[in-house]
């Protein structure tokens, strides 16, 4: 096989994807289709929950609950 | 270039038809995920960013230009996601341990068909492609497997033509050199 000829490479085949990455693929895809697709205040709002407010939840909760840890072994230390 | 029969494809999706993105899936998944094999070599991080490139595709199809290449697009797509994938695993610990996982090649051909010259051939072709630097691979791929014009797969990388051409001449060189090698380990086997 020539290197230098580069429809030589054109031979490669492509690959299949099997029937569960198939299925699992369209329907994550159908799912954004039809979410992209609805009212702006929707898309707006999907956005805004999954991306702004629920990590934003998450990282208070997060820093609240090793405020209050710290907190409370300081005060057994006392 | 792009191709006119796509033009209804790319309204339909523009208006959000599912069986419209059925048919641009049907059309192009066995390439991107061929795509996304070749630069990842492992298939558990191709099919996490095949997902990905399609999931984009479907989120950006109201947004999509009239004029859109949907090759080029999706081609793009994934090979950012891979660029990015890239990047954060050099953070991940867990790949240190797949390293040499990694870097073996990925040979897709069965045993049957590997008896056949044409097979060993491809198998061969596959090695010395997987051996290739990052940069390299993504070049030959577009271009060589993928048939992207020249001034298509610049524009896809997000180099200039001129670079394009550099970076296709040293990756060819590359290719002679692992193509080499392969054949002389395959000879004293």
């Amino acid at each position: 096989m020539n290197p230098d000829d580069l429809r030589s490479l054109s031979q490669l085949p492509g690959e299949q994807p099997s029937a569960e990455l198939d299925r699992r693929v369209r329907r994550a895809a159908h799912a954004e289709l039809s979410l992209a697709m609805g009212p702006r205040w929707r898309v707006i709002g999907t956005l805004a929950w999954t991306r702004v407010a629920l990590p934003a939840g998450i990282a208070v909760t997060v820093v609240g609950y090793l405020h209050w840890a710290f907190v409370a072994a300081n005060a057994l230390y006392r | 270039m792009r191709d006119p029969s796509e033009k209804p494809l790319v309204d339909a999706l523009r208006r959000g038809d599912e069986a419209a993105f059925d048919a641009v899936y049907g059309r192009y998944r066995a390439r991107v995920l061929g795509f996304l094999l070749r630069l990842s070599g492992r298939r558990d991080v191709a099919e996490d960013l095949f997902q990905e490139t399609w999931v984009k595709l479907a989120r950006h199809a109201p947004r999509l230009q009239e004029d859109t290449d949907l090759a080029a697009w999706l081609f793009r797509v994934a090979r950012n996601a891979w660029v990015s994938h890239r990047r954060w695993s050099m953070l991940d610990v867990s790949r240190l341990l797949s390293l040499e996982e990694e870097s073996l090649p990925t040979p897709r051909t069965s045993d049957a068909e590997a008896r056949t010259d044409a097979a060993r051939a491809v198998a061969r072709l596959e090695r010395a492609i997987a051996s290739l630097p990052a940069g390299s691979r993504e070049v030959l791929v577009l271009v060589g497997v993928e048939g992207f014009e020249q001034e298509a797969a610049a524009a896809v990388l997000g180099i200039s033509y001129e670079a394009l051409r550099q970076r296709l001449a040293r990756a060819r060189a590359q290719l002679a050199e692992r193509l080499a090698m392969v054949e002389t380990k395959e000879a004293l086997a």
